[in-house]
């Protein structure tokens, strides 16, 4: 699948469009985790398209990963969102993660607690560490185990 | 620096996931060009980040595109064009040595020009203006040639009388 984006995108020239082939799939699918709720994850990710399309020539394309920037636009669009939903905190064992994940499921609540708030709460590690009274570096070695577990379930 | 230990210290994950500090960073920026160990651990990190958001994917609803355009195009007309030559410094510096060659050039130099939709007023006044100076100057045209006629024919009528 990461393959096929990429082969999507190297038969198109590099534009807003081609970009919503290859990935507005992932961006609707990680805003719905974040807001759960249809209606808004799809405004959202209309708010997302029109800002990657605002600074699409500022964006160096083609020496970075895209979907990274493009989760990054989200998140920034999503701001708003986190703000309005300030002091909530994600609680071991209960992910906001509403769709089947096979990669969540392997992880242990404390990896999920980490992965999680970092990936849907837009939480830095400092600010992680510091909410949950854990050393950053604990913070680090949990994120690091759960990419580890990403890669093992997709290995096998 | 003992680059291994670099790796597993959970930074990279960190980086991609966009929780880094800014000093983390630049840090990282720096080591990916000086180390290809380390610039290859990304490229798998990022590409297992990529597989998570993909097993999450949803389907956008029909017309969705349609309703972004409709978005891009409302704010084309609202603001104006900016100068979009800048390339803002990146987090990236490169992607990868190997796999640059998986990107195609994304913007190459456009012959077309791109002008505000308010200028389509003045487009049309002076379309409108020249109907107005070339029907004047076809009546003005014909009026004189009528009156160059009549001059004729008085002198002729004037010659007769004096003859």
């Amino acid at each position: 699948m990461v393959k096929q984006n990429h082969a999507l995108l190297r038969a198109k020239p590099l534009s807003t469009h081609t970009l919503y082939d290859a990935y507005a799939g992932m961006l609707l699918g990680y805003i719905f985790e974040v807001v759960k709720d249809h209606k808004i994850a799809e405004d959202y990710l209309v708010k997302t398209f029109s800002s990657i399309a605002k600074n699409f020539n500022d964006v160096n394309w083609d020496e970075i990963n895209i979907w990274c920037q493009l989760q990054r636009f989200a998140k920034n669009e999503l701001t708003a969102f986190h703000k309005a939903i300030d002091g909530y905190e994600v609680p071991a064992g209960d992910t906001p993660a509403t769709l089947p994940n096979l990669y969540l499921d392997r992880m242990t609540d404390e990896q999920k607690l980490v992965f999680c708030n970092i990936y849907y709460s837009n939480k830095t590690t400092t600010q992680l560490a510091e909410e949950i009274n854990r050393p950053e570096k604990h913070i680090k070695q949990l994120l690091k185990e759960a990419f580890a577990i990403i890669r093992k379930s997709h290995e096998h | 620096m003992n680059i291994k230990e670099y790796i597993e210290s959970g930074v990279l994950e960190s980086y991609v996931l966009g929780s880094a500090s800014a000093e983390e960073t630049h840090q990282l920026l720096r080591l990916k060009n000086q180390y290809p160990e380390i610039a290859d651990a990304l490229f798998q990190i990022e590409t297992d980040f990529e597989r998570v958001a993909q097993n999450m994917a949803m389907v956008p609803p029909p017309g969705m595109l349609t309703r972004i355009e409709d978005e891009i195009n409302a704010l084309i007309e609202t603001e104006d064009p900016a100068p979009a030559t800048r390339h803002r410094e990146s987090d990236y510096r490169r992607f990868d040595n190997d796999r640059s060659n998986q990107f195609i050039e994304i913007e190459a130099f456009s012959n077309q020009m791109r002008l505000h939709k308010a200028w389509r007023w003045v487009f049309a006044g002076v379309f409108i203006l020249g109907k107005i100076f070339l029907i004047a100057a076809i009546y003005y045209f014909l009026e004189n040639r009528q009156a160059q006629e009549q001059i004729h024919d008085l002198k002729t009528e004037l010659r007769q009388y004096k003859h």
